[in-house]
C-alpha cells in the first residue's frame, strides 16, 4: 500500500481550499492554513515533531499578508536550518490564479518549487502533478 | 465591459462542473454548495467594499480572490470579468468603470446568491 502523505494546503479562498482538500484527502492527511503566517507557524512546528515534516505543500501565491513566494522561501530556509536535503525536503506545488512569467519564474527559479499549477484546479490536473513529483504512482 | 454574458447562471451548472472536474458524489456536492454560495456572497461584498473605498489596488486583490472561486466553480464568464477587475486594479488604473464591472457580476450572480 502506498505511503500516506502528510499534506499542507495554504489557500486564503474557501472554495479553492475546500476543493483541494477533497481531491488530496485520499492520498493522506491534509492540514489547512488560510494565510501565509498561519502556514509558517504550522511548518515551523512540523520540524519539531519526529516524522512531522510535510511531504507536500500546496501553496497559493496572492494572499493577504505574507504571500506564497515568501512562504516558499521560508520553507527552504527552515529546511537548510534543519539540515534537510534531497528526498527529505518538502515538495511544493504552487496552485495559483497568477500565470505571468514573473511569478512562474520566481516560484520555480528563486523559490525552487517542484511544480506550478494555475487555476482552475481539477482532479485530473492535480493528480497529474502528484505523479510528476513522484508522490503517487497511480490514483487510489 | 465583457460581453456575451447572456447565458444564465444556475446552481445546476455548478453542480455539473463539480461532479465532472472533481468527481464529487451528488450528496457531497449538495452538502458543500450552501457554503460555496455563501463564500461567493462574501467575495462579492468584499468587491463592493473595495469599490466604495475607491481603491484600485484593493479592487484588484478582491477581483483576484473571486476569480479563483469562479474558475473552480466553472463560472468562466464571471471569471473573465473578475480578471479584468484584477488586472486593471493591480495596475492602479483609475480610468476603468469598475462600478459597471462589479454591477455586471452582481446581476449575473443574483439568481445564485440573492445579493
Amino acid at each position: 500500500m502506498a505511503k500516506k502523505l502528510n499534506i499542507l494546503i495554504v489557500e486564503d479562498e474557501f472554495i479553492s481550499r475546500t476543493l483541494l482538500k477533497e481531491i488530496l484527502s485520499p492520498f493522506g492527511q491534509c492540514s489547512m492554513a488560510a494565510n501565509g503566517e498561519e502556514a509558517v507557524d504550522i511548518l515551523q512546528k512540523s520540524y519539531e515533531k519526529p516524522g512531522g515534516r510535510y511531504d507536500l505543500v500546496c501553496l497559493d501565491i496572492m494572499m493577504p499578508g505574507m504571500n506564497g513566494h515568501e512562504v516558499l522561501r521560508e520553507i527552504r530556509r527552515l529546511e537548510r536550518k534543519n539540515g534537510l536535503e534531497g528526498k527529505n525536503t518538502t515538495k511544493v506545488l504552487m496552485v495559483t490564479g497568477l500565470d505571468d512569467a514573473k511569478n512562474v519564474m520566481e516560484a520555480l527559479v528563486v523559490g525552487r518549487c517542484e511544480a506550478y499549477l494555475t487555476k482552475p484546479v481539477s482532479k485530473i490536473r492535480l493528480e497529474e502533478q502528484l505523479r510528476h513529483m513522484y508522490l503517487i504512482e497511480q490514483v487510489p | 465591459m465583457i460581453k456575451n454574458m447572456s447565458q444564465p447562471l444556475s446552481v445546476e451548472k455548478i453542480k455539473t462542473h463539480l461532479a465532472e472536474q472533481f468527481s464529487l458524489p451528488t450528496d457531497q456536492i449538495e452538502m458543500m454548495l450552501p457554503s460555496f454560495l455563501a463564500a461567493l456572497r462574501s467575495h462579492m461584498q468584499n468587491l463592493e467594499n473595495a469599490l466604495e473605498g475607491n481603491n484600485p489596488v484593493l479592487l484588484g486583490r478582491a477581483g483576484h480572490t473571486i476569480k479563483g472561486a469562479f474558475l473552480n466553480l466553472g463560472l468562466d464568464e464571471c471569471a473573465q470579468v473578475a480578471n479584468c477587475i484584477e488586472e486593471k486594479g493591480k495596475q492602479g488604473d483609475t480610468s476603468i468603470d469598475y462600478r459597471s464591472l462589479v454591477e455586471e457580476l452582481r446581476l449575473r450572480l443574483d439568481p445564485l446568491v440573492r445579493i
